[in-house]
């Protein structure tokens, strides 16, 4: 029996292509997670994060004979070509975005919640600001954007990320810095009030 | 530690992602006495517990990703191999194109190069005899084209471009009624000019005596002298010209 967990992903990807179907669901083990997570973060769709998912392992498995140890990983060729999906669905969606949203609906979001924080159950709330947090991400910048999600939601480490990126290490620190910043001033509407401090963590938003 | 040196390496600290034990004290020590970076340091951590509130609320794929995917890959597995497609590299292409520019070039030269705009006209036409008699060395006059077409054509005996549509070119010939351009006398017997398209002007060189024998005196007898003939298409000179 094959023990896949010591396998690389270029060796998974050779047997995948050779018509090793066990390798193939070990590659797509290791790889969906991650590509998944960036497509939904990108898209905010899990419709959409599955489309990309599964477009990438079709281009892997068309395209596979052109990869190149030499440039990188599998899963960084896999990246690439999320990435290029994710732009696709982008344009393809962009006429159908809804008009941004005004800074007042997030303050009055805060009261309603504070105000009606006692009928809410706490699952909505998360819900809730999850989503604007969500949102806010999704209005930064592009190049902010792709740091914050693969360094902050992705969970990859600055190197990780300034491969994916084709970039160099302090650029990604750089701009997830400024990332931060802009996004801590974005979400100021959300952060506790003075009064809900006094009531405790429980009344906080964030 | 100074607030830029913390605003620097404070996601590294929150991350506690290489940051050595060292700056880690420095970074505590400044938070525990600057207000403004302590007040940072909460705005971040507020930002981090959201941005885990995220990665909490991310849905996970389903099993359904899971079956399409693989039905895909059984597919494409079971489909028969395509042949790989040819790919060239850049510095390929650009070989390749470089190798197809020179190949045209060459192929282009010899046509390029080739002195098409000398002709030989040979004397031996149809024009009256006594005027276009060749002359003494009878050797072919060289004459070029271009040199020919624009003295031979002024502007104003130029066909309009609508005269070539015209169904019928006798009609357009005897509708046309054109006098020779300055310098030139007539040899036509019937009517003055009566050739409605270009001409053709011939350079030759002509026996003195033939010239003085036309009625024109010449200042110094004996040689030959040069004259422009016009000729039209059917082969008829239509106008001499002798040089001064």
């Amino acid at each position: 029996m094959d023990n896949f967990q010591l396998s690389s992903d270029a060796d998974l990807l050779t047997r995948s292509l050779a018509g090793d179907e066990r390798a193939f669901v070990a590659l797509y083990d290791r790889l969906k997670s991650g590509i998944f997570r960036y497509a939904f973060y990108m898209t905010n769709s899990k419709t959409a994060a599955e489309e990309v998912t599964q477009e990438v392992f079709i281009t892997l498995l068309k395209e596979g004979r052109n990869y190149r140890r030499t440039r990188g990983d599998v899963g960084a060729f896999a990246f690439g070509i999320a990435r290029n999906f994710v732009r696709r669905i982008e344009r393809r969606e962009r006429p159908y975005l809804p008009l941004p949203v005004h800074d007042s609906p997030l303050e009055n979001l805060a009261s309603t919640l504070v105000a009606h924080s006692e009928d809410l159950s706490g699952q909505m709330i998360r819900d809730e600001v999850a989503g604007r947090v969500q949102a806010a991400i999704a209005s930064l910048p592009d190049h902010y954007r792709q740091a914050v999600v693969l360094c902050d939601l992705c969970e990859l480490s600055y190197e990780e990320a300034a491969a994916r990126l084709h970039c160099a290490v302090g650029t990604i620190r750089s701009r997830l810095n400024r990332a931060h910043a802009i996004l801590a001033q974005k979400l100021e509407p959300l952060r506790c009030s003075a009064d809900i401090r006094s009531t405790g963590t429980e009344g906080c938003l964030i | 530690m100074t607030c830029q040196e913390l605003n620097l390496h404070l996601d590294n600290y929150m991350r506690k992602e290489s940051t050595a034990e060292s700056d880690g004290d420095a970074i505590t020590a400044h938070l525990s006495t600057c207000s403004d970076c302590r007040r940072l340091f909460e705005e971040r951590n507020e930002l981090e517990r959201s941005l885990q509130l995220v990665r909490d609320s991310a849905p996970r794929s389903s099993e359904e990703l899971d079956a399409r995917v693989l039905a895909n890959y059984r597919r494409l597995v079971s489909e028969p191999a395509v042949a790989p497609k040819t790919i060239l590299s850049r510095p390929a292409i650009l070989a390749w194109t470089a190798f197809a520019a020179a190949a045209l070039l060459l192929g282009l030269a010899p046509i390029m190069m080739r002195p098409k705009d000398i002709v030989t006209i040979r004397t031996q036409n149809p024009v009256p005899q006594m005027i276009a008699a060749p002359p003494a060395t009878s050797e072919p006059v060289r004459s070029t084209t271009s040199q020919m077409r624009q003295s031979a054509r002024p502007r104003h005996l130029r066909k309009p471009r609508h005269e070539s549509a015209s169904p019928n070119p006798a009609l357009a010939a005897a509708q046309v009624v054109r006098s020779l351009p300055e310098g030139f006398r007539s040899l036509m017997y019937c009517d003055e000019l009566s050739c409605a398209q270009d001409m053709d002007m011939i350079r030759v060189q002509l026996p003195s005596a033939f010239v003085m024998r036309s009625g024109r005196s010449l200042p110094q007898p004996g040689g030959l002298v040069n004259a422009d003939v016009l000729v039209g298409p059917d082969g008829i000179a239509r106008g001499i010209r002798f040089e001064q």
